[in-house]
């Protein structure tokens, strides 16, 4: 049985060959070299180098029609049109003065309380030096 | 020199014509990754507008912080897609696209059949992979993505994506040896292919 580390290492060889043929591959060059440069590895490495050379021929680019290219984008400019300038308005002008308002809102509430809790302990401190002056 | 993505997603928050140059320039990407999940040109058409009106309508929340327009566009197209999946497991359909075999049988149309069924076994057990690793192999054959780019759509790293690579080739592989596909002989030179 082979050392894990080793296999850990094949594992890692691999996946770099396999990266280095879909570049190959993807360049039109000629994957043949993988093999003869990693005869240890070729009962493992072959049928994968096999099936991703398939896969390249098999998963080729496909295309839409021009009738639905047309159509779609025809459609999708009309309702940018549409939804464009209500968007833009909506991010901009109309946002702004009520993110304004609210921080406003906010800020006067704070205010508020705070006078308010000022004015209790006023009147607490003025309550308790009247009661001790009776007394 | 062509204006690059971010400045066009820019430019067609206020004008529409630079969506129609985004559309241009993804529509046959986005295409084709949804034709090769669906199996489906019908579906992959339908899907393909729903990808680029929900794009349209949420255009103004999209910020590219690291993640590139086309990585995002991927991304409604596969959260659609899987919205998709669901919806047909429940409502099964059978695609006649899927079981049609007989396009472009060429001079030899023996030969040509025996490729074009070939394709389809292929297809059918890309198809019968979990969703990320179909993902994964479109990224990297359709559109020829780099890791690092097939990684920002999918949210991976790089060395995550080329481990799934590794682990999607010999998952593929058992898939087919399961279904009796042996890829001896059937290789061909790329310009015989259909």
């Amino acid at each position: 049985m082979k050392d894990p580390r080793i296999l850990l290492a094949e594992e890692a060889l691999l996946q770099d060959i396999l990266e280095a043929q879909a570049g190959t591959l993807a360049e039109g060059g000629d994957d043949a070299l993988y093999l003869r440069l990693f005869p240890h590895l070729q009962a493992r490495l072959a049928p994968l180098l096999s099936l991703a050379r398939y896969l390249q021929q098999v998963l080729v680019p496909v295309h839409p029609s021009a009738q639905f290219r047309e159509h779609l984008r025809a459609g999708l400019l009309t309702a940018a049109h549409q939804r464009i300038p209500a968007a833009a308005a909506g991010s901009g002008a109309a946002w702004k003065p009520q993110w304004e308002w609210i921080v406003g809102a906010a800020a006067v509430g704070s205010a508020v309380s705070i006078a308010g809790v000022a004015a209790f302990l006023i009147r607490r401190a003025q309550q308790r030096a009247t009661s001790q002056d009776v007394a | 020199m062509a204006e690059d993505d971010a400045a066009l997603v820019a430019r067609a928050r206020e004008d529409p014509e630079a969506f129609g140059l985004l559309y241009e320039r993804y529509v046959d990407k986005i295409y084709a990754y949804l034709y090769y999940r669906t199996g489906s040109r019908e579906d992959a058409e339908d899907l393909t507008a729903r990808t680029f009106y929900r794009a349209l309508d949420n255009l103004h929340r999209y910020q590219e912080r690291g993640l590139p327009f086309s990585a995002w566009l991927y991304r409604i197209a596969h959260n659609l897609m899987a919205n998709w999946h669901r919806y047909n497991s429940r409502h099964p359909q059978v695609s006649l696209e899927a079981i049609r075999l007989t396009d472009h049988l060429g001079r030899d149309p023996e030969k040509a059949l025996e490729r074009n069924e070939a394709r389809e076994v292929v297809l059918e057990a890309i198809r019968s992979l979990p969703p990320d690793r179909q993902e994964l192999l479109i990224l990297k054959f359709i559109d020829q993505m780099s890791n690092e780019e097939i990684g920002r759509v999918m949210g991976r790293s790089e060395g995550a994506v080329k481990s799934l690579y590794h682990r999607t080739l010999v998952a593929l592989r058992r898939e087919l040896q399961a279904r009796g596909f042996s890829l001896l002989g059937l290789e061909k030179p790329k310009d015989t292919w259909p």
